[in-house]
């Protein structure tokens, strides 16, 4: 569900970028921008569908991502300093074999280096423009609410656990942009994926004692996560 | 010669020679990319995916310089390599490097092709 709208501006402004935004691919959101490289405005993120790491439950990020993963699907919007006239500034990808059109929302990130985003006038002028980093998926980090990257999953018959998937580059650097998860349980008596196995974010729960192996992929890159059910523990009882 | 064809040529010659005559036209980076990029007024180097702001001023080899009325334009020979945008300032443009090559930008003053910057575009650069 579309909670959010745009924060760096009021009115009317807000609820166009919006509208506009929701008219050109469904449920989208931007709050986090950034100054445009021509210091017109500020560029929008998009958090395009439920699968955009930087978008926490697909609300706006707080801050502009700077990264983002190849394959991801990302879009922008632009919001001139003087923008009380309409229509606003149209944001298209300066080379579309950077960032190419693929259907629904949203543009995807084709290629790894930098892409350019554009803000285009009624005039068909470019009033401004902001640099982004894309970058291969080289690793998935699975987080639960407790730890931002855990080395293994130990629980008891019963516990369940939420945990959530984000992609980082090689050295490290959270990835924003909405991929696709594939979540895989082996092992599938000791522990169940009890929600929506695609999305980024999913509730595991343990059943029986043993081990199993979590396996989630995104960007072409697997994350393989050891489960450890423990035999419940009686305190005290004889 | 009759002195009819002699007095147009002269004053042909005097019309001609109050005119600006093309010699280079200058491009000066206005915007600052995330990587290094080469803008001169012969060669423009850029990497796929980056844009660069340039703004032109057309230079005169004689003494008579252009003047705002001179209406410069810049046109990708092939915008699959590096593809041009206009900027709300006149004489300023967006120069796009689209995928690894060479292509020529050509220079149109008033409407004339007067010059070939050569274009190459770099493949894409990491950070």
């Amino acid at each position: 569900m579309c909670t959010a709208g745009v924060s760096a501006g009021g009115g009317w402004r807000v609820v166009v970028v919006w509208a506009g935004a929701l008219l050109a691919g469904g449920c989208v959101e931007a709050d986090a921008t950034a100054d445009g490289e021509l210091r017109q405005g500020r560029f929008g993120h998009v958090c395009v569908g439920d699968g955009d790491a930087a978008c926490d439950d697909g609300l706006p990020p707080e801050v502009f991502p700077e990264v983002f993963a190849v394959g991801a699907r990302l879009d922008a919007t632009y919001l001139p300093d003087d923008g009380d006239r309409l229509p606003l500034p149209r944001v298209q990808p300066g080379s579309t074999s950077s960032l190419r059109a693929g259907g629904g929302a949203g543009w995807i990130a084709a290629r790894p280096g930098w892409a350019v985003w554009l803000a285009i006038d009624a005039n068909d002028v470019v009033v401004d423009l902001r640099h982004v980093l894309l970058a291969k998926v080289d690793a998935i980090a699975v987080a639960s609410e407790e730890v931002d990257d855990l080395a293994r999953v130990a629980l008891a018959p019963g516990d369940r656990l939420a945990l959530r998937a984000a992609p980082q580059d090689g050295v490290g650097r959270a990835l924003g942009g909405s991929l696709t998860y594939a979540w895989r349980l082996e092992g599938q008596g000791v522990a169940q994926i009890v929600s929506v196995a695609e999305r980024r974010a999913i509730v595991l729960e343990a059943l029986e004692p043993g081990t199993a192996v979590l396996r989630v992929t995104a960007g072409g890159v697997t994350r393989a996560l050891d489960v450890i059910v423990d035999e419940p523990q009686h305190g005290g009882e004889d | 010669m009759g002195r009819g064809r002699i007095v147009c040529a002269l004053a042909a010659a005097v019309i001609a020679g109050c005119q600006p005559a093309f010699d280079s036209v200058d491009l000066v980076a206005v915007s600052t990319p995330p990587v290094e990029v080469t803008v001169r007024d012969f060669l423009v180097e850029l990497p796929a995916g980056t844009a660069v702001v340039v703004a032109t001023v057309p230079r005169s080899g004689n003494r008579h310089d252009y003047d705002d009325e001179t209406v410069v334009d810049l046109v990708s020979d092939d915008p699959d390599v590096m593809d041009v945008f206009g900027r709300p300032t006149a004489r300023e443009f967006v120069l796009v490097g689209i995928d690894a090559g060479e292509t020529c930008l050509r220079v149109h003053i008033d409407g004339m092709v007067r010059d070939c910057i050569d274009v190459v575009v770099e493949p894409p650069a990491a950070d």
